[in-house]
C-alpha cells in the first residue's frame, strides 16, 4: 500500500485512461471484424466501378508463390465493414484538414471537380504525330480532320483554385496539331469551347464534355468537315441525377449534373448501329439502361467498343472513318445526318488493321476526335495506324 | 503484411494476443512455439518466395555459432574463429548480394542479417549465456514485431526475456497505447505528409520554397513513419511480454549531430558502436585512429542503408559532421542559444534527407539545385502557396508532434484534471483509431519507406 502512494498521481489516471482505451480499441475491432466476416460478401463497387474482391481459393500454387496471401489482404480491404462511409470519412477528413484534392482530383470552383490535365509523353506523342502524317500521305484522296479536346482545367484553368499548379495542355495540343501534315484539317476545339464558356460544356463530376460542349466544337468542325447544318437542336434532358468518374475517384458526392441529348430539328435520316463485339444492332445510338448504371455517360452507344458500324438513309455518298476515345461517343450522334457509313475505331481496344475498312466501307472522310488526355499519353492509335505499315512493308 | 493492413489489424493480431494470452499458463516452450509459428507465417505472408532462404540462414547461424563456442571451450580457438568468422563473412555476403545484383531483396534483409550477426557476436564474446536453444535462437530472429523493419534489438537484450514473458495487464494496455500511438504516426501524419511531399516533386519544375518545403515535408514524413513503425513494434512486443527499448527520442530536438543520432534509430546506432565502433578501438586510441574508426562506422551506415552513391554521400555526410562536432567545435557551441542549435542541427539533418529520399546522386544534386532557384522560378511562385496553403495544419501539426510538447501537455491536464480525464483521452484515443481505419480503408495506402531497405 505504501508503494502505492508514493507513485505519482498522473500514473492511476493514465492506467485508467489505458485500460479505457483498451476496451474502446478491442470492442471496435470486434464489431467490425464480426460485421465484415458476417455480412455478406458484395460483388461489385458502382462507386469505384469496378469488381471487388471474394474469399481467395485455397491451392498450394498460390500459396506457395504468394499471391494467395495478396489475394487475401484483397478481399479483407474490399469486404471491409462500412467500407463507404469509411471512404467518405477520409474525404470529409481531407477537406477539414484544408487539401484542395484528393486522389489526384483538384475541388475546383462552383463546385468543378477537376483532374489535372495529362503531362504530355513526347515519345508517344511524336510517334502518334507521325503515324498520323504517313497515313494522310498515303490516302491523300481522304479528306481528314483532326478534333482534339482539351481538359476542363485545361480549357477553363479559372475553374482552379488559386495556383494550383497544371501543365499548359492547350500548348501542348498547338505543338501536336503544329506537326501534322498541311492536308489535315485541325478544328480547334478548345476556342470553340472557351467561346461558349457561360455555358457548362464540361460535366462539374465527370471528365468528360457535356453535349453542349460537343454541340459547340460540332459547329466548328462542320466547317472543316463539308457538313452545312444550320445549328437548329432540340435538346432533350435524360438524367438529373449523374455523378461521374470525378466525383468517384475523389468521394465528393455533393454535386450532380444532367446529361442532354442533342437532335437536330429538321432531321428525316434514319439509321441503324452495329455492336460487332456485342453482335447486336439497334436503331438509337443511345441506351437508356446505362442511366440506371453508375457510369451514366455510357448512355452514348452504351460505352465504348473496338468497332462500331452506323448505316444511314443520308444517301450523301459520304462515309467516315473515326479514330476515338470516349469523348467522341457524345459527339458522333452530331454527324450522323452527313455520312452514309460511320464507321468508329477505338485503337484502344481495336487489334485489327483499318485498312481493310477503308476499302469495304469505300471510306472518303477520316476523323480523329480525341481527348488531349489520350492522345497526348497514349500508343495504341500509333500501334493500329503503323501496324498497316507493317504489313505493307512486308 | 504490414502493421497497416486491415488483415494484420482485425485478424492476425487479436488472435496471436487471444492465443497467447490463452496459453500464459503452459509449459513456456509451448509459447515460445506458438510465437515463433506465427512469426514465420507473419514473415511468409510478406515474403513466401524467401522463407526458405531465411530459415536456412538461421539454422547455418544457429550452428556455426554453437560450433564456433564449443571448438573454443575444447581448445581449438583456430578453427573456432574460422567457424564464426565463416558464419558472419556469409551473412555478409549474402546481405551484398541481395543488395547489389538485381534479385530481389528478401523482406527485411538487412534487419534479419544484423540479427543473424548479433546472436553470432553475442554469444562469442559471452555477453549472454549460450543456453544453444534452437527455438528461442530462432524467435529472436525472426520475431514478428521486429523481423522486417526493426529495432535491431540485440540478441542478449532479447534472448532472456525469451524465458519469462511479462505478461501483464499494464504491459498489455500501455503496449496496445504505444501501438495505437505509432499507428497514428504513421497512417495519419505520414502518409498525410508523404502526398504532400509528392505533390512537390509532381511539380517537376519549381520556386525555390517549394522544393525546401518539400524537404521539410520528407524529413517530417520520414520521422513520423519509421518512428510509427517502431512504435508500433515495440508496443505489440510489450503486448507479448517482450521489452524493447526506444528507437526515436524526439531526434528533431538535438543540439547537435551526435545528439541527433542519439535520439534517431537508437537500435541501429547501438548495433554499429557495439560491433563495429568498439572492436574497431572506439575513442580508446590515437586521433587519427578514432577518425578513421568513425569514417568506417558512417560509411557503413551509408551502405547498410542503399546500394547508391546518394547513401553513401548521405553516410559520409554525416560522418563529417560527427567528426567536425567531435574534433573540431567540440562544446564551443554552447554559447549558442539551444533553439538555433536546434534549427541548425535539424537543417542539416534534413539536408541530408535529399541524399536519403533522391534515387541516385545526381538527382539529390539537381534537388539542392533547385533549392537555390535553379529551376528560375523564383523564391516562390503560386504553386509554393497552393501547397503550403493547403499542408499548413497538417505542417503545424507534424512540427508540434516531433516536440515534447504533446506528451507534456498531456502531463500537465493529468496534474490539474480529474479522473474525467482519463475517460476523455480513451475516448480521443477511440476517435483516432477510427480515422485511421477510415484512413486505410479509404486510400491504397502507402507500404513503408523503411521497407525497401
Amino acid at each position: 500500500m505504501a508503494v502505492r502512494k508514493r507513485r505519482p498521481k498522473s500514473g492511476g489516471k493514465r492506467r485508467l485512461e489505458y485500460r479505457l482505451l483498451m476496451r474502446f480499441t478491442l470492442g471496435i475491432i470486434v464489431v467490425l471484424l464480426a460485421v465484415s466476416l458476417f455480412a455478406p460478401d458484395r460483388d461489385f463497387s458502382a462507386d469505384e466501378n469496378r469488381t471487388l474482391a471474394r474469399f481467395p481459393a485455397l491451392s498450394s500454387q498460390a500459396v506457395k508463390d504468394g499471391t494467395w496471401f495478396e489475394d487475401l489482404n484483397s478481399w479483407f480491404s474490399d469486404q471491409f465493414a462500412f467500407r463507404g462511409a469509411f471512404m467518405s470519412m477520409r474525404t470529409a477528413g481531407q477537406r477539414a484538414m484544408g487539401r484542395l484534392e484528393n486522389n489526384g482530383v483538384i475541388f475546383g470552383k462552383e463546385g468543378y471537380l477537376l483532374q489535372r490535365p495529362a503531362v504530355m509523353n513526347s515519345d508517344a506523342a511524336r510517334q502518334t504525330q507521325q503515324a498520323i502524317n504517313s497515313f494522310a500521305k498515303k490516302y491523300p484522296d481522304l479528306n481528314t480532320c483532326m478534333v482534339l479536346v482539351p481538359d476542363c482545367a485545361a480549357a477553363f484553368p479559372s475553374y482552379l483554385p488559386e495556383g494550383a499548379p497544371a501543365a499548359d495542355q492547350l500548348a501542348d495540343i498547338s505543338s501536336f496539331t503544329g506537326g501534322l501534315d498541311s492536308s489535315i484539317k485541325v478544328v480547334d476545339a478548345a476556342a470553340a469551347l472557351q467561346a461558349d464558356g457561360g455555358q457548362q460544356v464540361y460535366y462539374k463530376t465527370d471528365h468528360h464534355w457535356t453535349s453542349r460542349g460537343a454541340c459547340d466544337v460540332f459547329m466548328a468542325a462542320a466547317k472543316k468537315m463539308d457538313i452545312s447544318t444550320d445549328g437548329k437542336f432540340k435538346v432533350y434532358q435524360v438524367s438529373d441525377s449523374f455523378q461521374g468518374t470525378m466525383a468517384s475517384k475523389s468521394g465528393v458526392h455533393t454535386e450532380r449534373d444532367s446529361i442532354e441529348v442533342y437532335a437536330p430539328e429538321n432531321n428525316k435520316v434514319q439509321y441503324l448501329v452495329d455492336y460487332p463485339d456485342l453482335g447486336t444492332r439497334t436503331t438509337s445510338v443511345y441506351d437508356s439502361s446505362k442511366l440506371k448504371e453508375k457510369d451514366q455517360y455510357t448512355v452514348f452507344f452504351g460505352g465504348n467498343h473496338p468497332l462500331v458500324e452506323i448505316r444511314t438513309t443520308a444517301d450523301t455518298g459520304k462515309n467516315l472513318l473515326v479514330f476515338k476515345d470516349s469523348y467522341a461517343n457524345s459527339f458522333v450522334p452530331f454527324l450522323i445526318p452527313y455520312y452514309d457509313r460511320i464507321i468508329m475505331i477505338d485503337p484502344r481496344y481495336y487489334y485489327e488493321d483499318p485498312k481493310a475498312q477503308l476499302a469495304l466501307n469505300h471510306i472518303t472522310d477520316v476523323l480523329y476526335l480525341y481527348s488531349a488526355d489520350t492522345l497526348l499519353t497514349d500508343t495504341s492509335l500509333k500501334d493500329v495506324l503503323g501496324g498497316e505499315d507493317a504489313s505493307e512493308s512486308q | 503484411m504490414t502493421f497497416t493492413s486491415l488483415l494484420f489489424l482485425f485478424l492476425f493480431l487479436p488472435a496471436v494476443l487471444l492465443v497467447n494470452y490463452l496459453l500464459r499458463s503452459v509449459p513456456v516452450w509451448i509459447r515460445q512455439l506458438f510465437l515463433l509459428a506465427v512469426s514465420l507465417l507473419f514473415y511468409a505472408w510478406g515474403d513466401i518466395k524467401y522463407l526458405p532462404v531465411f530459415a536456412m540462414s538461421i539454422l547455418l547461424n544457429f550452428c556455426a555459432g554453437q560450433a564456433a563456442v564449443m571448438l573454443r571451450t575444447s581448445g581449438r580457438e583456430m578453427a573456432a574463429r574460422i567457424a564464426l568468422a565463416a558464419a558472419a563473412g556469409l551473412d555478409i555476403a549474402a546481405l551484398a548480394l541481395f543488395k547489389y545484383s538485381s534479385l530481389d531483396m528478401p523482406l527485411g534483409v538487412s534487419f534479419y542479417t544484423f540479427s543473424l550477426l548479433s546472436y553470432l557476436f553475442d554469444i562469442w564474446q559471452g555477453r549472454t549465456e549460450n543456453k544453444g536453444n534452437i527455438l528461442t535462437v530462432s524467435l529472436y530472429m525472426v520475431f514478428f514485431p521486429k523481423v522486417i523493419s526493426g529495432p535491431v534489438i540485440q540478441y542478449k537484450d532479447f534472448i532472456g526475456q525469451t524465458a519469462r514473458p511479462r505478461l501483464t495487464r499494464d504491459n498489455m494496455v500501455s503496449g496496445m497505447h504505444l501501438f495505437l500511438i505509432g499507428l497514428f504516426k504513421k497512417v495519419l501524419l505520414a502518409d498525410n505528409l508523404g502526398t504532400s511531399f509528392q505533390s512537390v516533386l509532381d511539380l517537376g519544375k519549381m520556386a525555390g520554397a517549394s522544393a525546401w518545403l518539400g524537404m521539410v515535408f520528407y524529413s517530417l514524413q520520414l520521422y513520423f513513419d519509421f518512428s510509427g513503425y517502431s512504435d508500433m513494434a515495440i508496443g505489440l512486443a510489450r503486448m507479448l511480454g517482450f521489452q524493447i527499448d526506444r528507437n526515436f527520442h524526439y531526434p528533431y530536438m538535438s543540439k547537435n549531430i551526435a545528439d541527433f543520432w542519439r535520439r534517431w534509430h537508437i537500435s541501429l546506432g547501438a548495433w554499429f558502436r557495439n560491433y563495429v565502433y568498439i572492436p574497431l578501438g572506439g575513442n580508446r586510441c590515437a586521433l587519427p585512429r578514432q577518425i578513421i574508426n568513425l569514417a568506417v562506422v558512417w560509411l557503413l551506415t551509408g551502405i547498410w542503408h542503399g546500394n547508391t552513391l546518394n547513401f553513401i554521400a548521405w553516410g559520409i555526410w554525416h560522418g563529417l559532421l560527427v567528426i567536425l562536432q567531435k574534433f573540431v567545435i567540440k562544446d564551443r557551441a554552447e554559447a549558442v542559444p539551444g533553439p538555433v542549435r536546434i534549427l541548425i542541427t535539424d537543417l542539416l539533418a534534413f539536408i541530408g534527407w535529399v541524399f536519403f529520399f533522391s534515387p541516385n546522386l545526381g538527382s539529390a544534386l539537381h534537388y539542392f539545385g533547385q533549392m537555390l532557384g535553379r529551376d528560375g522560378l523564383g523564391a516562390a511562385n503560386g504553386a509554393t502557396w497552393y501547397i503550403l496553403r493547403q499542408n499548413i495544419l497538417l505542417l503545424a501539426a507534424a512540427v508540434i508532434g516531433s516536440t515534447p510538447l504533446p506528451a507534456n501537455l498531456k502531463k500537465l491536464i493529468y496534474k490539474r484534471g480529474g479522473r474525467a480525464m482519463s475517460l476523455c483521452w480513451a475516448i480521443a484515443g477511440a476517435l483516432i483509431f477510427i480515422l485511421c481505419i477510415a484512413n486505410l480503408v479509404g486510400s491504397g495506402y502507402q507500404t513503408f519507406l523503411y521497407f525497401k531497405f
